[in-house]
């Protein structure tokens, strides 16, 4: 197991938003995180790029304890795509990927091969070349989203934490960022809202609920309408994709008699 | 909407110039800009006498002409002070606005000229302090300033940490307080000391000589030291807390670094020069808008462009209706706010892009 949460809590002023949480993401897999807003997912995301200080617990690294670890060599394990990344600073997508370089450079270091050849290679790869040297608050938001990936791939870790990566973008978009993380070949975490997308690229996910892990498996064992009833308080039907056999929801309208007019 | 925008002249493209001919080229007018600021005045002198009281100095010999005493008693150190004072608040200034990540940021955001307001305000109209003579209003300014510093944080602090929100919240809150008791020290002072505090209030280097130079110096050189050696890390934070965290940053403990910086620079250009306001917030955009956003360019072309328009406003604020005076605070937004309007209408830049 690659990265190992044992018992983590966090807590947010005096709030408690997370709650003992136990989460095992194997090496090389795509695992998702689900639930309703507010459950906890971001926090939990946060607890292990290190933007949150768990109350108690670990996180682990193949391991090693990732928060007793310096930053930069933590850093160095595990990239993040956050989701408040601002967009109010001009910098040019080459500029921002570099970001990515911070944790391998020293406080005189210059930029090296090494660095140009890591951020050609992760602008490339998000499909992007064409716009390496534009302002990236011109771009469109599902170039934002390939960019914010390319900087987290620049990183050079070996663990990808995603917060909610398509968010907001159009389903060309959706489909190709999470085919992206899922072409690394490195260990990925998403937080993810839509249940049949996560379904269709996730080897495991796990359901959180007021801060607590209620679930977890294999997608076809764990997303169900009882599931969805139950966490989400949501009426869907669940088939199978006629593709690829994963879970796939489809939406329910409210029982006619409850939402018929009075005549 | 993708097409559209990858069919459209990229915006901003070609906006960044090489860094290094900016860098040649600033400092090069930088030596103009104090030659001729040094040259000009009531009494004319030529750019060679100027430059030959210098080399004479740097010598170690002194002429005791009348181009000696007006160059190096009188207005070098004071071109000289104009320029590490526009240096610091471009500096501050560009640390403000990230660190609050907002545009509209500037180096006295944090409460700084508010307090030091109250400080100078109460030394010059109720003599407190007296018994440090030509350094009481420094003295005054720079306590006013540490006072409300430590106020913002320690409020920031309580209020849940050094977030961007949090800080201009409290920046705002403390700033109104301080502001209220200048007021209120001019109110009970006599009428007609006010002038002088009016005169502070709007910024001016009418009191430089060399000792003064010592603080903002010190300060301009610590904080473009430490900016420099930390510019990936400002970069990463310009970008939001959770990347800086995300590429090995200790976001905490940075934030209070950079408002340390940020503040004491601008406070050491209060304790000599007053509140020179319009510099630390125009300035900045200037830069980024001549070399793009990157800290490693910004950060040093900042100072340059920071002390040339500096120089060049005091410059003005003392031959405009000499042998009068104009505060800086009036020539500084007068100049600095139409360069800046042709520079934003020239270059697609945040106003107005689509986020």
């Amino acid at each position: 197991m690659s990265l190992t949460l044992q018992g983590v809590s966090v807590d947010l002023g005096r709030r408690r938003v997370l709650s003992d949480i136990d989460l095992s993401v194997p090496t090389g897999s795509f695992v998702g995180l689900l639930g309703p807003n507010g459950s906890g997912k971001s926090a939990l995301l946060k607890a292990i790029y290190r933007a949150h200080r768990p109350a108690t617990g670990r996180v682990l690294v193949d391991g090693r304890d990732l928060l007793a670890m310096p930053p930069r060599e933590a850093a160095r394990r595990v990239a993040a795509v956050a989701q408040d990344a601002a967009v109010e600073f001009g910098f040019t997508v080459r500029e921002l990927v570099m970001v990515g370089r911070t944790p391998h450079k020293g406080l005189l270091d210059a930029d090296d091969e090494n660095d140009h050849a890591a951020v050609k290679d992760a602008i490339e790869r998000v499909g992007c070349a064409h716009l390496a040297q534009r302002p990236f608050n011109t771009l469109s938001g599902g170039e934002k989203q390939r960019v914010l990936i390319a900087r987290a791939i620049a990183q050079g870790a070996d663990h990808l934490i995603l917060d909610e990566p398509t968010n907001q973008l159009d389903i060309r978009y959706q489909i190709q960022v999470l085919e992206i993380a899922a072409g690394l070949g490195v260990t990925v975490l998403a937080a993810l809202h839509d249940l049949s997308l996560a379904a269709l690229f996730c080897e495991e996910v796990h359901i959180l609920l007021d801060g607590r892990i209620v679930e977890g498996g294999p997608p076809r064992n764990v997303v169900t309408a009882e599931l969805v009833r139950r966490v989400y308080a949501a009426e869907v039907l669940v088939i199978p994709h006629p593709e690829h056999g994963t879970p796939h929801l489809l939406p329910r309208r409210a029982p006619s008699a409850a939402v018929r007019f009075p005549t | 909407m993708d097409l559209s925008r990858e069919h459209a002249r990229p915006p901003g493209a070609g906006a960044q110039l090489a860094l290094a001919p900016v860098l040649v080229a600033a400092f090069a007018l930088l030596l103009a800009v104090v030659t001729l600021a040094v040259a000009l005045g009531s009494v004319r002198l030529a750019p060679m006498e100027v430059w030959q009281v210098v080399l004479d100095h740097l010598r170690g010999e002194r002429q005791g002409t009348v181009a000696d005493q007006i160059t190096w008693g009188l207005r070098l150190p004071r071109v000289v002070l104009a320029a590490v004072v526009g240096g610091a608040l471009t500096t501050s200034g560009v640390v403000m606005q990230v660190l609050v990540r907002n545009p509209l940021a500037e180096p006295f955001l944090l409460g700084v000229s508010s307090g030091a307001s109250v400080g100078a305000t109460a030394v010059i109209l109720f003599g407190v302090f007296g018994g440090l003579g030509l350094w009481a209003v420094s003295a005054g300014s720079i306590l006013g300033s540490v006072v409300a510093m430590m106020a913002v944080f320690g409020l920031a602090r309580t209020r849940g940490g050094l977030g961007s929100t949090q800080l201009i919240l409290c920046g705002v809150v403390i700033s109104a307080l301080f502001q209220s008791m200048t007021s209120f020290l001019i109110f009970e002072g006599d009428p007609q000391a006010t002038q002088g505090v009016l005169f502070w209030l709007l910024g001016s280097f009418g009191r430089a000589n060399w000792d003064q130079l010592v603080v903002p110096t010190c300060a301009l050189v610590v904080s473009v030291t430490f900016l420099v050696l930390q510019r990936r890390a400002l970069n990463a934070l310009a970008l939001g807390d959770g990347v800086a965290a995300s590429v090995g940053i200790d976001v905490p403990r940075f934030r209070r670094s950079l408002f340390a910086i940020a503040s004491l620079t601008a406070g050491a250009t209060v304790a000599v020069a007053g509140v020179v306001g319009f510099v630390g917030l125009v300035v900045p955009h200037i830069v980024r808008l001549v070399v793009g956003y990157d800290h490693r360019r910004v950060l040093p072309a900042g100072v340059l462009l920071g002390a040339n328009f500096m120089v060049l406003a005091d410059l003005l604020a003392r031959t405009l209706v000499s042998p009068q005076e104009m505060p800086l605070g009036v020539i500084s937004a007068f100049v600095g706010a139409p360069i800046l309007l042709i520079l934003i209408r020239r270059q697609p830049y945040f106003y107005g892009v689509s986020g």
